[in-house]
């Protein structure tokens, strides 16, 4: 007897509605990003950690791997390098969370483009948040492995 | 057809799936950066709208009244500060709100500064200024309390 295909198991829909949620998050903070590079630039700017140049380069490329992560996302073909993708990109940023807070800085997150600064710092907060997302996209990377078709 | 419960780890094309999609951002990037020519290069980002260098500052205090708010923590402030300016801060908003009011006229330009280029405080407490304080000229001098001249800032100390 075979069982259900994996894509319409209980795994299959969790892993397609958590793959979903963290599209929209990529999609908006990516698109956020793109649309204001300079302002995304000045954020980068607050974590003191990169040369001017590299900023700059930051500033375009990050917005466009959150675009690309959360649409690959969306499809089961690219699902898991999707997650994968993401998770690699919330690692870094959690490092850059922690890196900063370990030095004192007083950061604009600039995690959805500009606008997003708090007064002062609010790290426990920005932690939470990207170890929520973590989970989420390792949950998501998990599920779509046993969804994912034999490669050749 | 694989048997169940077999896992089906496939390292090589899912590396190259992450790299496919990472070639696919960066000619993402390519494409942001050809259709934002203008506000930011190579050399960084150009001033903003409400940001002025200290020279430019400077040039403006020769035509109309200039307020300096100082946005840095206290003891910052305590330390050493722009002659005349105001602490302003989240820490002590009220406080520091109600005598930048005091001293505030419809003809003065305010001007917020923290600590550097790399701070994002002044333009927190710039946005606030205009949004709730419904101030009409608020502006951010851009590289802030560094960019001021070394013998400047050393003049600025209070005496023993």
């Amino acid at each position: 007897m075979q069982a259900a295909p994996a894509h319409k198991s209980p795994r299959g829909w969790l892993s397609r509605l958590g793959a979903a949620a963290l599209a929209a998050v990529l999609l908006a903070a990516g698109i956020a990003k793109a649309a204001d590079p300079a302002q995304f630039f000045r954020d980068i700017e607050t974590y003191r950690a990169f040369p001017t140049a590299l900023a700059v380069a930051l500033a375009y490329f990050v917005p466009a791997l959150e675009i690309i992560a959360g649409a690959a996302l969306l499809h089961p073909r690219w699902r898991r390098a999707g997650a994968l993708l993401a998770l690699m990109m919330l690692t870094m940023f959690l490092m850059l969370i922690t890196v900063s807070w370990a030095r004192g800085l007083d950061i604009a997150c600039g995690c959805f483009g500009g606008g997003e600064a708090a007064p002062q710092t609010n790290y426990p907060w920005l932690v939470a948040r990207n170890l929520g997302l973590l989970a989420l996209a390792a949950a998501v990377f998990y599920a779509s492995r046993s969804a994912a078709p034999d490669s050749p | 057809m694989t048997p169940i419960g077999t896992p089906t780890l496939s390292c090589r094309p899912l590396a190259r799936d992450v790299a496919v999609l990472v070639l696919a951002a960066a000619a993402l990037a390519l494409l942001l950066r050809l259709a934002h020519p203008a506000e930011l290069g190579w050399e960084g980002a150009p001033l903003a709208a409400d940001e002025l260098t200290f020279a430019q500052a400077q040039a403006l205090a020769k035509s109309q009244p200039v307020l300096w708010v100082d946005a840095r923590p206290t003891a910052q402030f305590a330390a050493a500060h722009f002659p005349g300016a105001v602490h302003l801060a989240q820490e002590n908003w009220d406080v520091g709100f109600a005598v930048l009011m005091e001293r505030w006229t419809p003809d003065c330009a305010v001007i917020v500064y923290c600590d550097s280029a790399a701070c994002s405080v002044s333009r927190e407490v710039a946005a606030r200024l205009r949004e709730r304080g419904g101030l009409p000229q608020v502006h951010t001098l851009h590289g802030g309390w560094e960019s001021m001249p070394a013998d400047f800032r050393n003049a600025s100390r209070p005496g023993p």
